[in-house]
């Protein structure tokens, strides 16, 4: 599964915004490791230097430095716009970045945009129910007998096998075959959502619904399923309708 | 088919009564096991009784099962420190 | 008043659990009200046996502890409305439930239903000290195999120290054609070492396998021979006098051996 298919984060998806966003955490977790401590891009304002919160202050000037040098005539003369938070970058700082910056020519704009960002943990904080924090990753498989119990939400790097369980109080996300019993949103949220690329599961439950399999063996699932409560009952769906819907 | 011919007319050494004659092997020794609690309150009998005759080094008192090729044996070995005289 | 029959062996892999589920079925299809328990706490099968793995959300663990009452957590078959099964929980450990706790769960099972059978896990140890916690009888599986026998014999001991008296003997997966070459301890072989009444023999047979795994016990299938076996079972565990079958399918040969009086030991 490569990054950029269906599975970008920023794709809209039904409301489950709180969904969206712990794959997107997911994502950003399991991709970022080469993620870079810093990043010129120019918008329609001019130019930006963005800096990642996560990387050591070293670390986003040794980048810097490498950059500029191989772009050398491209930014020669430009101003560049500082993109971080405050809290982040203290004044030192501010004023080690504008002498690398004026190494190469170029201007730093020390007016730091955080308008982009104040809104973001506004809307955070709008959804009470989901905190980011909460997200377990269990990177292997759950076999028969084995349970996983989580306040908040559980995403899994391996198969679910028959026989074992995972009960959580957010979402539960598979990356790979949900056989078990899978129980989400347990302390009563009946908006949480069960995902996996194969969900075949002996039982679902979400907050205080249960659905079973079949007893007669229905066609197996082609692709990534997501399970939510729709009218009352537990609806199991294609994951890629859902995005198109 | 020799073989088969051979099973017919022998009779006896099939392996169903090597499985049986095995199995009572096994059998007359797990059926004399005894737990490990009974077997330290025969420990605790044994030294009353013998107690009234002789006097024994208690703690060097072993009582065994012993398992040899088709029986089983109770061992006792007894270190004996001193044999009671009728007027003791 | 109901009575508790408990499935053991001391083996593993012999057929209790296959055993249990058939015995069951069959008892319901006679009319009786039956639960089957599942005391293999950690390893539980008698619910993909019967088919009913889908239905489970309490376990016997659940009852034991309160976290529901017995009600919510009896799972009722798909054929018979009058067998139910008290499912065992796959995530605890086998020592989250004591024997006083299962010979308390008995009593209370006992005065709702006719037979309670109870499928107890291998070995001898926490899991099998529950399992015939509060049983009022045992019936023993064995295989015709020097292990298994010696295994039962064990248990019977064991039984005995536990004040179940009169065990009851299964010999299953009997090769009659073993049994006729020689390879296979015969049934008085194994009833004359382990010396307690017979109550069944079954023999092995490709439909046991088929059946479970469709997840319907082989005793609803008329025309099997293991089925017939646990119907009998059935009869004589409610207390019928039922004649044991013939697993001799004669041959030329055997009678032949017959005739010059050198084989047909039985």
């Amino acid at each position: 599964m490569g990054r950029g298919e269906h599975w970008t984060a920023g794709q809209p998806f039904c409301g489950a915004r709180a969904w969206n966003e712990v794959l997107e955490r997911f994502l950003r977790r399991g991709w970022t490791m080469t993620k870079e401590a810093c990043v010129i891009k120019g918008n329609r304002h001019g130019l930006m230097l963005s800096v990642s919160e996560e990387a050591s202050f070293a670390e986003i000037l040794g980048q810097l430095r490498e950059k500029l040098s191989a772009h050398r005539d491209f930014f020669q003369g430009a101003v560049v716009r500082l993109h971080s938070s405050a809290a982040f970058l203290s004044e030192d700082r501010v004023d080690d970045l504008a002498a690398v910056v004026h190494e190469y020519g170029m201007t730093l704009d020390r007016t730091m945009t955080l308008e982009d960002q104040r809104p973001q943990k506004q809307q955070r904080q709008k959804v009470p129910e989901f905190n980011l924090d909460d997200t377990k990753l269990i990177r292997r498989t759950i076999r028969s007998g084995q349970s996983i119990h989580y306040s908040g939400n559980v995403v899994v790097m391996g198969d679910v096998n028959a026989g074992s369980e995972i009960v959580c109080s957010g979402d539960i996300l598979i990356l790979g075959s949900l056989r078990g019993v899978a129980h989400a949103g347990a302390e009563g949220n009946a908006k949480a959502v069960v995902f996996a690329f194969r969900l075949e599961p002996t039982q679902l439950r979400i907050a205080h619904y249960i659905s079973r399999a079949p007893d007669e063996k229905g066609p197996k699932p082609t692709g990534p399923e997501l399970a939510q409560v729709v009218d009352n009952l537990i609806q199991i769906r294609p994951y890629g309708r859902f995005v198109k819907r | 088919m020799l073989d088969f011919i051979m099973k017919l007319f022998r009779g006896s050494d099939n392996s169903k009564d090597q499985a049986k004659e095995r199995l009572r092997l096994v059998l007359v020794h797990d059926r004399a096991s005894l737990s490990p609690g009974l077997l330290e309150s025969l420990r605790g009998d044994l030294i009353e009784v013998l107690s009234k005759y002789m006097e024994i080094d208690e703690p060097g008192l072993e009582v065994d099962f012993d398992r040899s090729e088709d029986a089983v044996a109770l061992v006792a070995n007894i270190p004996v420190k001193r044999v009671k005289r009728e007027n003791d | 008043m109901g009575e508790a029959i408990v499935i053991t062996s001391g083996k593993g892999g012999v057929g209790k659990t296959t055993t249990t589920a058939n015995l069951g079925t069959g008892l319901a299809h006679n009319k009786h009200k039956i639960c089957l328990v599942d005391a293999d706490i950690g390893l539980r099968n008698l619910d993909v046996v019967l088919g009913l793995e889908n239905r489970i959300v309490y376990d016997l663990v659940d009852v034991v502890e309160g976290r529901c009452r017995l009600r919510q957590a009896l799972i009722k078959d798909k054929r018979y409305d009058s067998l139910f099964l008290l499912p065992a929980a796959q995530t605890k450990e086998k020592d989250a439930v004591s024997p006083e706790q299962m010979a308390e769960l008995m009593g209370t099972l006992k005065s709702e239903f006719d037979f309670i059978i109870v499928d107890c896990p291998a070995g001898i140890e926490q899991g099998f000290k529950n399992a015939i916690s509060g049983a009022d009888r045992a019936v023993i599986v064995t295989t015709p195999e020097v292990s298994a026998v010696r295994d039962a014999d064990r248990i019977i001991g064991l039984l005995e120290a536990a004040e179940v008296y009169d065990p009851q003997l299964i010999i299953n997966r009997l090769r009659p054609d073993m049994v006729r070459r020689g390879d296979m301890m015969d049934i008085q072989d194994i009833i004359d070492i382990l010396a307690i009444p017979l109550v069944g023999v079954v023999p092995d047979d490709e439909s046991i396998i088929v059946s479970s795994n469709r997840g319907e016990p082989v005793v609803l299938d008329q025309r099997s021979r293991p089925g017939q076996a646990y119907r009998n079972i059935v009869r004589r565990l409610e207390g019928l006098e039922v004649p044991f079958m013939d697993l001799e399918q004669k041959t030329v040969m055997h009678r032949l051996r017959t005739l010059f009086g050198i084989g047909g030991k039985r």
